[in-house]
C-alpha cells in the first residue's frame, strides 16, 4: 500500500490504516512539536493530542494526497495553543531542551519566528521546514498562488525587520 | 530576495533534523491518542442513544456514509435567499423534505441570540408544524470547538411540549472557522401539537472547553404552523405470513408519520423497516429519514410509528406507501444472552452469525459475520438487562462498520453494580429479512 492508500483507508474509517497513517508521519509530527514546545516530553503529549483530534476528524479529510500536511496543521494548531496558554506562567529554565536549541543565532531565530502570527508561523513552517510546495499550500488553504506568495514575502519581510532591528546590517 | 532569512530558516530545520526523536515513545503516545478519541466516540454514541431511548422507544440513527446528492436550481435559489444558510445546507440536502421547506418559504428567520462570557449562541431560524420543530443554529466562541458537548436541550412554552425526541450531532468544527459551529436540533414530538402562544425559549445547556454554558434563549415564531393532512387507512397487509396494520399516514411538513401495528399471533419479530417509502404515479420516491428519529413507540407495545421524509409540498396525482423488505427474525432469535460470569454466549439467533470474543463483568465484545453484499447492521442492542430485567449501566456499546474481514465487532461495556448473570440483550437489527411487496394507495 502506498502512503495516499494508506491515507484513503484511513479516512474511509479504517482503524490500521489510520495507525499505519500516523506511524508513517511521527518523526515529521514529532520534529515540528520540537520546533514548537522544544521539549521532548510536551512533543510525546502533543502527538498524543495530535492522534486524538486526527481520528475524531479524519473523516472531514478530503485528499488523501494531503494527510501529511494536514496532520502538521493539527500538530502546529496544537502547539501554538499550549503555547499561548503557558504565557500564563513564568516558562521555566527547564522547558527547553538544550539539544534543540543551544546557540545564540537559534534562539534569535526563535524569538523572530515568536514575534509572527500563528498563520504566519504555520506558513513558514510549512514552506520551510516540511518544504511543502506553495502550490500544494493554496489547495489546502484554499487561496490562489498568488496570496500565499505575497504572504510569504510579508512574513520574511517581518522577519528582516527584526534581525535589523537587532542591529543587524542587512545589505540584499 | 530574502536569501539571508530563508538561509536561517534553513540551518534551523537542518539542526531539527538532527534532533533523536523518541519513536518508540511515539508509538505509545499514537495508541494512547487514538484510544481516548475511541473512548469517546463510545461514549458518545451511548450518550446519544440514552437520550433518545429514554424519551422514546425506538429511534433508528443511520449515518449516511457516502451521499451524492444533486442540488436541485430550485433548492440552491431558496437557499442562496436567505443569509447565512448555505452553512446549513450540508445538514438539509439530504432530505427531500427538508429541501421543499426551504424552496416553499417554509423555514422561518429568528436571529435571537445569548452571550455568555466569550460563547454566543443563535438562533438562526426555525421549521416548526405539529410533528415537531427544527432548530437551526450557531455557537461561537473564542476557544476551540473540539471540546463542546451539546448536555441538555430543553424546548419550553406557554403550553406543555409534549415529550420529544431530540436529535442532534456531535460538534466537529470546520477546519476553515474552528470556533463557528452549525447544527440542527431537531425536536420530534411524540403526539402532535399546535401551540396558540409562539413564545418559546430554548435552554441549551453545552460544555465548551471543559466549562458548562447554560445558555437560554427566548424566541417567538412569526407564524403558526400549516395543518397537518392525515390518511386513514386501517389496511391490513402480510410479509411471508407476517401480519401488520397500516392505521393510518399522517404528512406534515417536517415528515410524514406512518403507524403501524402489529399481529399478537406472528412469529416473527419485526426489527425494521428497510425501504418503506412513499411514492407518486411517476416513481418519485421520498424515502425514510437518514439523519434524525426515524421512529416513535416500541413494537413491544404493538404500535410504532415510522417516519418518512415529507413531501407536504407535493401535489401527486396518485401517492402509494410502499414495503419491500423488512428485518425480521423468529421470536425466539430476537435476543441473545451472555454469562459474563461464565464466559459463554448462552442464547443466539440460530443462524450462529453471533460469536462472543471475550467477556467480564464490566462487558462483553462479540462479532457478527457479514455477509457478502450485504449492508452492515447498524446497531444490535435496543435494550440490555440483567437476568431480573434490570437495565444495565450502560457505559458504552457500539459496533463497527464492517469494511474489512466481513465481520462486525460488537463492544458493549456496562458497570458491575452487582447484576445477575445471563445478560439479555434485545436486538435492534439484524441481517435477517423478509420481502414481499405492499402497494396502498393514499386516497384523497
Amino acid at each position: 500500500m502506498d502512503d495516499i492508500e494508506v491515507a484513503r483507508k484511513a479516512i474511509q474509517g479504517d482503524e490500521e490504516a489510520f495507525v499505519a497513517l500516523m506511524q508513517l508521519h511521527k518523526e515529521a509530527l514529532l520534529r515540528t512539536a520540537l520546533a514548537f514546545l522544544k521539549n521532548e516530553h510536551d512533543a510525546l503529549e502533543a502527538l498524543q493530542e495530535t492522534t486524538y483530534r486526527a481520528f475524531k476528524k479524519i473523516h472531514a479529510l478530503k485528499e488523501p494526497a494531503y494527510a501529511k500536511t494536514w496532520l502538521i496543521r493539527i500538530m502546529i494548531n496544537y502547539c501554538q495553543d499550549q503555547l499561548k496558554k503557558d504565557k500564563r506562567y513564568a516558562r521555566n529554565g527547564q522547558a527547553a531542551d538544550s539539544s534543540v536549541s543551544d546557540d545564540l543565532a537559534q534562539l534569535e531565530l526563535q524569538e523572530a519566528l515568536n514575534t509572527l502570527s500563528p498563520t504566519e508561523q504555520q506558513l513558514i513552517y510549512m514552506k520551510y521546514f516540511q518544504d511543502v510546495k506553495i502550490k500544494d499550500i493554496a489547495a489546502i488553504e484554499k487561496i490562489p498562488e498568488g496570496t500565499v506568495k505575497s504572504r510569504l514575502h510579508k512574513t520574511l519581510r517581518t522577519l528582516r525587520r527584526h534581525f535589523e532591528g537587532k542591529g543587524e546590517i542587512d545589505h540584499v | 530576495m530574502y536569501e539571508k532569512e530563508e538561509q536561517k530558516l534553513n540551518d534551523f530545520k537542518d539542526r531539527l533534523e538532527q534532533v533523536p526523536l523518541p519513536l518508540d515513545a511515539a508509538d505509545g503516545a499514537i495508541m494512547q491518542g487514538l484510544e481516548r478519541a475511541k473512548r469517546e466516540k463510545m461514549q458518545i454514541y451511548a450518550n446519544r442513544k440514552r437520550t433518545v431511548w429514554s424519551l422514546a422507544a425506538a429511534a433508528l440513527l443511520i449515518l449516511t456514509l457516502v451521499t451524492t446528492i444533486r442540488v436541485s436550481p430550485a433548492f440552491a435559489n431558496a437557499v442562496a435567499a436567505i443569509p447565512g444558510l448555505e452553512k446549513f445546507v450540508e445538514l438539509i440536502q439530504n432530505d427531500k423534505g427538508l429541501s421543499a421547506v426551504f424552496e416553499n418559504e417554509y423555514y422561518q428567520p429568528i436571529g435571537e441570540s445569548q452571550t455568555i462570557g466569550s460563547a454566543t449562541l443563535t438562533i438562526d431560524g426555525v421549521i416548526l408544524d405539529e410533528s415537531g420543530m427544527n432548530i437551526f443554529y450557531t455557537i461561537q466562541s473564542a476557544v476551540d470547538m473540539d471540546d463542546i458537548t451539546i448536555l441538555a436541550p430543553v424546548l419550553e412554552n406557554q403550553q406543555e411540549v409534549p415529550p420529544s425526541s431530540i436529535s442532534f450531532n456531535h460538534p466537529i468544527s470546520q477546519e476553515d472557522s474552528p470556533k463557528i459551529y452549525r447544527d440542527i436540533l431537531g425536536f420530534t414530538f411524540e403526539e402532535p401539537a399546535r401551540f396558540e402562544d409562539l413564545a418559546f425559549t430554548l435552554n441549551l445547556k453545552t460544555k465548551l472547553d471543559g466549562k458548562e454554558f447554560d445558555f437560554s434563549v427566548p424566541f417567538t415564531v412569526p407564524e403558526n404552523v400549516k395543518p397537518s393532512v392525515t390518511y386513514e387507512m386501517k389496511e391490513e397487509v402480510e410479509v411471508e405470513g407476517q401480519k401488520f396494520t397500516i392505521e393510518n399516514v399522517t404528512i406534515h411538513p417536517l415528515r410524514v408519520g406512518v403507524k403501524i401495528s402489529f399481529d399478537p399471533a406472528n412469529t416473527k419479530k419485526i426489527l425494521q423497516f428497510e425501504d418503506m417509502r412513499l411514492e407518486d404515479e411517476n416513481g418519485e420516491i421520498w424515502s425514510s429519514i437518514s439523519n434524525g428519529i426515524s421512529a416513535h413507540g416500541d413494537i413491544e407495545d404493538g404500535e410504532l410509528t415510522y417516519f418518512l421524509q415529507s413531501n407536504y409540498f407535493e401535489k401527486p396525482e396518485e401517492l402509494y406507501l410502499r414495503i419491500n423488505r423488512m428485518q425480521a427474525v423468529d421470536l425466539e432469535d430476537s435476543y441473545f444472552l451472555v454469562d459474563t460470569d461464565k464466559d459463554l454466549l448462552v442464547h443466539s439467533p440460530k443462524d450462529g452469525k453471533l460469536q462472543l470474543t471475550k467477556s467480564s463483568r464490566t462487558g462483553f465484545e462479540m462479532t457478527l459475520k457479514l455477509d457478502q453484499e450485504q449492508d452492515p447492521t447498524y446497531g444490535i442492542d435496543k435494550k440490555v438487562s440483567d437476568a431480573n430485567g434490570v437495565l444495565m449501566d450502560l457505559r458504552h456499546s457500539g459496533i463497527s462498520d464492517g469494511y474489512d474481514g466481513g465481520v462486525q465487532t460488537i463492544d458493549i461495556g456496562f458497570e458491575d453494580n452487582g447484576y445477575l448473570n445471563p445478560v439479555k440483550v434485545e436486538l435492534f437489527s439484524y441481517p435477517n429479512y423478509i420481502d414481499g411487496d405492499v402497494k396502498i394507495e393514499l386516497e384523497k
